[in-house]
Formats: structure tokens, sequence, C-alpha cells
């Protein structure tokens, strides 16, 4: 599917260019571009009655905060509001913001299409993310799954610490067993510790167990 | 050590001011008294007299206030003494009878309180006698017989008790009186005494028709005779007189009223001269005489009402009038009193504008101090790290645009990412921070976005109330120590692997951090601005840092703060 209306929420005007030509690119003609959250929202209220909506917003999340905001500072805002009165029309948040908590709202709650963070691959990004909406398909790019996915951080839990403290006690996995066992701690089989420990040197890029068990003693975590 | 000798000695000159100041304040207080006592004493004029009683007033008030209640009796006991001088003989009674009171509070009879007690009542009776009250006098002198006073003054209260006893006419009680008082006073051994017992006993003897009478008021008249008691001989004359008088001996009679007047005008005495003049007209037995003088006691008398009731008035007056000064200096002190909190409230008040006005412009330019503080930091942020990586890929593309825009320039693009990539970190850096229920989510994408595919962060899970009992401003200080420690980590230490780990022992907060790069040496230390940064905001949290620096073995740092 092609879009014939597009709204581009947008406050700086070097991207509003890049967008709307992105936009003309991919064959929309009605692109119109709205600096100011409020005036975004009358833009598509307009067409609205106008029986004329917009398939397509195009949104930043950070705003100049200005004397026309009315009350609405923020594309989440802005977003939400617009979904409230045209709940059909396809959202595409395109900003800097790549904080896991805003990623996850913005997704989960409100509900919108796609992420996509801006950056060197921003406008291609932004592309891929139009052609998968006009498929109905939901996207994010890759920064922005990084971030939800927050994949460059390992967080060891007690049962993972107290895993690498016995190995590195030098206690064999069926031993492990059995000290789990004994302090009624599951899961307990050789069979779960294995794949356990695998996970770890996975996630330490560690090739074997005694390297794993260096990285972990050097950087204090047991 | 010599500040405190200096100071032990500075409290030592001042202690003996104050000490000198207080006695010297007591020794002025005593001379005054003893001033107005002596003024009393002499009794100059009325207004002496007045000026003594209001300073005696004012000291008894003072005394009572103060506990003193002897001195105060002693003050009551001079103003009621001032106060019969004056005639006042009404206001006289109820001083002594409020003294009198003062005096019951106390348990024990010491001879102080007896003397005053005695002589409180002595007043008392005199006054009643006075005033022509005699029942109300006798039971006075009977208070000073039964409370077990000294002989003198046992037998000077027999003696007045008598007199009133005999002024009623009630001969035979005063006869008992005068004959204790006479026996007694043998012992005292007191001529003075002796003869004035023995003399009013032999008057009394003589209205009794009692034989002694005579033998007793010559035996009395030798004593004074032989002591040259004019006033006594005199007295002794008169009655032995009106002795003779009585029994119509008028050659005697006269011989002694004859005495008598030779010795009132070698003393010009008038009150001696009136006795004897009305003895002797009551001598000549001549009706109109007797009826004139008659007339002229009874008009002496009214006089004498009159008079005292016009001193009373006249004090009444005077004292008044001296209050109404006093009542007008208090005034006159209030009202200096009230413009000077006035003036003092208003300087106040002016005061607390002005500090307030100066504090809020003070307050404004920290502000302001601060604000502009913060422009510099970023501005110079911005510069330092967008600015100098902008100019050095300008210079290159100056100096090898071919190379640089190969493959679809990638290697300017690259820059360019770079360039963008770091103004979104200080932005980034600038923006708010979720300090609620969200703060481990923050801080784990905090540590999320300085990882990469080259660069593990590791950290532990920690309970969901681990950060409920830690302030939002620690929190926020926090998570900006986290950040500097992890942008000196991607931008130095060349690590693979870094770990933040949270632990909680009691209301201690401990943060490690560890990494596998390079390390830091002391020198890189001291040049990075960013850890110089984390000290300061830990010492803003009252918390305690330590970095372990060992070249080529990675960076450790503790952080430690109360939660």
């Amino acid at each position: 599917m092609t879009y014939s209306k597009v709204l581009v929420a947008e406050d700086n005007d070097s991207i509003i260019k890049g967008v709307v030509l992105k936009l003309r690119e991919l064959g929309v003609d009605n692109v119109q571009h709205s600096q100011f959250c409020y005036d975004a929202f009358l833009k598509v209220k307009k067409a609205l009655k106008d029986k004329n909506p917009y398939q397509l917003l195009v949104c930043d999340l950070l705003f100049t905060p200005s004397s026309k905001s009315n009350g609405m500072s923020s594309g989440q805002e802005l977003i939400t509001a617009i979904k409230k009165i045209q709940p059909d029309i396809k959202v595409i948040v395109f900003t800097v913001e790549d904080k896991q908590l805003i990623i996850k709202s913005l997704l989960k709650d409100i509900k919108v299409e796609a992420y996509v963070c801006k950056g060197l691959d921003g406008l291609k990004e932004l592309d891929k993310a139009i052609q998968a909406v006009g498929k109905n398909q939901d996207y994010t790019c890759p920064k922005a799954t990084a971030a939800l996915n927050q994949k460059n951080v390992v967080q060891l839990d007690a049962y993972e610490k107290q895993l690498l403290q016995l190995v590195a006690n030098g206690l064999k996995h069926q031993e492990i067993s059995d000290h789990l066992k004994s302090k009624n701690i599951s899961p307990n089989s050789v069979r779960s510790i294995e794949d356990h420990m695998s996970k770890l040197r996975d996630n330490f890029n560690a090739a074997t167990t005694p390297q794993l068990i260096f990285l972990v003693h050097n950087l204090g975590l047991i | 050590m010599k500040i405190s000798a200096v100071s032990f000695l500075f409290y030592c000159v001042f202690f003996c001011c104050f000490l000198k100041s207080n006695m010297a304040l007591a020794q002025q207080q005593k001379d005054s008294t003893r001033y107005y006592y002596e003024l009393a004493n002499n009794k100059k004029t009325n207004v002496d007299l007045i000026k003594s009683l209001n300073y005696l007033e004012i000291k008894e008030a003072e005394n009572l206030s103060n506990g003193d209640t002897l001195n105060a009796i002693q003050n009551l006991r001079m103003i009621a003494i001032i106060q019969k001088d004056m005639r006042l003989l009404n206001k006289s009674e109820n001083t002594s009878v409020k003294a009198l009171q003062l005096l019951d509070q106390f348990q024990t009879k010491d001879s102080i309180t007896k003397a005053a007690r005695t002589g409180l009542n002595n007043n008392i009776g005199k006054i009643y006698r006075e005033l022509g009250e005699y029942e109300k006098a006798i039971k006075h002198y009977d208070n000073i017989i039964t409370n077990d006073p000294s002989l003198k003054e046992y037998v000077t209260a027999l003696n007045n008790k008598g007199f009133a006893l005999y002024e009623q006419q009630k001969y035979h009680l005063a006869l008992e009186n005068y004959t204790i008082a006479h026996s007694n006073s043998l012992i005292l051994n007191d001529k003075k005494i002796i003869a004035r017992a023995q003399d009013n006993l032999g008057i009394t003897q003589s209205k009794l028709n009692n034989d002694f009478a005579f033998i007793n008021m010559i035996s009395a008249l030798k004593i004074r005779d032989s002591l040259k008691f004019k006033n006594g001989i005199i007295t002794s004359y008169l009655h032995l007189a009106e002795h003779f008088i009585d029994r119509n001996e008028r050659g005697n009679a006269s011989f002694y009223l004859e005495k008598a007047h030779l010795i009132a005008n070698e003393a010009d005495n008038i009150n001696f001269k009136e006795a004897v003049l009305s003895l002797k007209m009551d001598l000549k037995n001549d009706p109109e005489l007797l009826e004139y003088k008659k007339i002229n006691e009874e008009i002496s008398a009214n006089e004498k009402r009159r008079r005292n009731s016009f001193a009373a008035d006249q004090y009444d007056f005077n004292k008044a009038l001296i209050k109404v000064k006093e009542i007008d200096i208090i005034a006159e002190k209030a009202k200096t009193k009230n413009i000077y909190y006035q003036f003092l409230g208003a300087f106040l008040l002016i005061l607390f504008i002005f500090s307030y006005f100066i504090l809020k412009s003070k307050y404004k330019k920290e502000k302001l101090q601060e604000i502009h503080n913060t422009e510099a930091h970023i501005s110079k942020k911005i510069h330092d790290e967008l600015g100098n990586d902008v100019f050095y890929l300008m210079s290159q593309i100056q100096s090898n645009p071919e190379s640089l825009l190969n493959n679809k320039g990638v290697k300017v693009l690259n820059g360019l990412n770079n360039i963008y990539n770091k103004a979104r970190d200080i932005s980034k850096s600038l923006s708010k921070i979720e300090t609620g229920n969200s703060y481990p989510d923050e801080l784990t994408a905090l540590l999320n976005s300085y990882g990469s595919d080259v660069t593990k962060i590791v950290t532990n899970q920690i309970t969901p109330d681990f950060w409920k009992t830690v302030s939002k401003y620690k929190k926020e200080e926090l998570y900006r120590i986290l950040q500097e420690l992890l942008t000196n980590m991607k931008k130095h230490s060349e690590a693979t692997f870094a770990a933040v780990l949270f632990t909680k022992k009691q209301n201690k907060v401990i943060i490690n951090y560890a990494d596998n790069g390079i390390g830091v040496t002391k020198n890189d230390f001291k040049l990075n601005n960013g850890l110089s940064n984390v000290e300061s905001r830990i010492d803003a949290i009252n918390g305690n840092i330590t970095f372990e620096m060992k070249p080529n073995d990675g960076f450790k740092v503790e952080i430690r703060f109360t939660a």
C-alpha cells in the first residue's frame, strides 16, 4: 500500500527536508509538515473533519517548547491525542531518543507502528519502516531493537552468581547438582547446569569455562 | 593555655568588679535607710517625716517582695513611730498591727523578734491611751506581760497598764499592778523605775485612802531628788499636791504646788506649767474658775481632735502629691521606654527588610552565576567534543578529499556519525532522569547505551525495593556518576567487559565498578576532568569513593554512601 497523504511532525527544518524528500522519493504527493505539537493535532483534526484524513504520521518526540504548544509539548502526548481521535492512523516515531523505557512505552502503551532512531542510517531505516508499516507490519530499527533488548547488558542473577562461585571453587557439574539439591535450590539437574554455563560463556564471549571464571573473577563478580 | 589563663584573669577581674559593685550597692542601701531613720528621729519638718515615711514604705514593700520579713518589720516599726509623732494615730495603729501580724510568722522567739513585738505593743498601747481607749491599751500591755518580756519591759508594761487602769479610776486594779511593778523594780534595782512605780503606787493608794500613800510618794520624791530627775520631781510634787487637795489640806497642797511651779518655770515647760496652774485652780475652788477650766479642757480636746484629723488629711494630701510626682516620673520613663521600643522595632524591621533584599539579590546572583557556570560548562563541552571533531573532519576533507570521498564517502559519513552521536550523548547527559519506580530500568538502559558489540556491561539483578530508601537527589547523582565512569570507560579503557555491581549492607549502598581495560595511571587520572567530577559528586552526597589504579590491569572503583 502506498500513502497519498502523510503528516510530518518535526521541529528541525533540515530533518523535515530530509524526511519530505524521502517520502516524495517513495511516491507520496501530499506531504505536509508541522513544527508544533498542537498545530499537528489541529491539522489531523481538520483533515478528519474534511473526510480526507492522513494515513501516516511521522513524528518526533522532542519539540522545542513554544507558546503555541497549548499544553501539548511532547510527541507522546501528540500521538496519544491523535490515536484517540483517529485510531487507524499509522504512526512512525522518528527520534534521537533511544531509552529503553521510552521505546517500550511507545510500542506497548501508545501502540505506535514503528520506532526509528535518528542517526547515520536514520533515513534508510525510515524507508524500511514505511515499507513495513505499508505491509501492516510493525518495525523497530536495529538501534531501537538493541535498546529494547538491552543485549549489551548482562544481568547476573543470584542463581548464576552462585553457579559461577561453585565452578570457581573447583566443583564438577555433578557435585554442583548434588550441592544444589541438598540446599533445595532448583534447577539442579546436571543438564540445566550445563545449559546455564553455556549461556554464561556465550554472554561473556568466553570460549572455555576457565576463561569465563577468569573474567568474572577479574570483574569482581565472584 | 595562654588564652585560658588570660580569660581566667579577665574573669577574676570581672568577678571582683561585680562583687565590689554589689557590696557598694548594699552599703548604699543601708546608709540611706539609716539616713531616713535619723531624719525621722530628728523630726525637722513634716516634709522630712513624709520623705522618711515614703522611703521606708518603699523599702518595706521591697523587703517583703524579697522575702526579707525581719527588715520589713523593722521598717514598719519606724513607720509606726513616725506616724504617731505626726499624730496619725489610726495609721500608726494599722501599721503596728500589720507589723505584729508579720511577726507572728516567726515561730522562734529570739531577742530581736521579742524586742520588736514589745516595742510594737507598747506603741499601740500608747496610741490607745492617747485616744482614751484604755481597755484596748490594757490588752496590748497584757500582750507584753504574757510574752515573756525582760524584767525592765515587764515593769514598764505593768506601770503603763496601771496608769491606764488609774485613768479609768479602777484604783484597786491599778494598785495591784503598781504593787507588782514596785516589788519587781526593786529586783531590777533601777532607781528611776523604782521611783516611778513607788510614786504611782502612792497616788493610787491616796485615791483609795491607804495609809501608806504619803510615805510611798515621799520615798519616790527622795529618790528622784537624789537623781536630780526634774520631770520625775515635778510629777511627784503634782501627785503630792493632788493628794492634799483631795484631803482638803490646802496648806500642804499649795506648798507642793509652789515647788512644782518653781521647777516648771525653771524648765520653762508649758505642759508642766499648765498642769500646775490647773491644780492651783482646783485648790482655789472657785466655781467660775472651775467651769472655765472644764470648758477649756473641752475646747482643747476638740482642738486636739480637729488637729488629728487635719494632720491625717494633710498627710494624705502630701502623700498623694508625692505619689502623683512619682507616677509622672514612672509614666515618663515608660514613655521613653515605649519610644525606645518603637525605635528598636522600626530599626529591626528596616534591618529585616534590608537583609531580605540583600539575601534575595545575593541568591539571585548566585543562581545566575550557577546558570552561567553551567552554560559555560556546556558550551566548552560542545566546543571540545564537537567543534574539534568537526574541525578535524574539515581539515581531513581539505587535505585529502579523494580518499575520504571514496566508496560513497563512507569515511566522511562515519566521521559525521561520530559527531552526531557525541552531540546526542551531550544532550542525553543533561536530560531528565526518571527516579521513581522505573529507576532500575533507567540504570539498565544507561548501562546498555554504553555497551556495544565489542564491549559488554555486566551487572547483577537487584531486588525491586533496592532503591526505595534512597533519596531522589542521591539517585540522580549516582546516575551521573555512573555516566561519567562509563563515558570514561568508553573513551579511554579499550575494555571488552565492564561490571557494575549494586549491593547493600544495612543502610549503605555499595557500588563496585570494574573493567578489563588498559587501566588508568595517576597522571591520566589528574588530567581526567570526568573523574574529578565524579569525586565532587560523591562529596555532594556524603559518600566516599576509592579508585584502584594499576596500569594494564583494568580499572576498579568502589563507591559507598548512606541510603
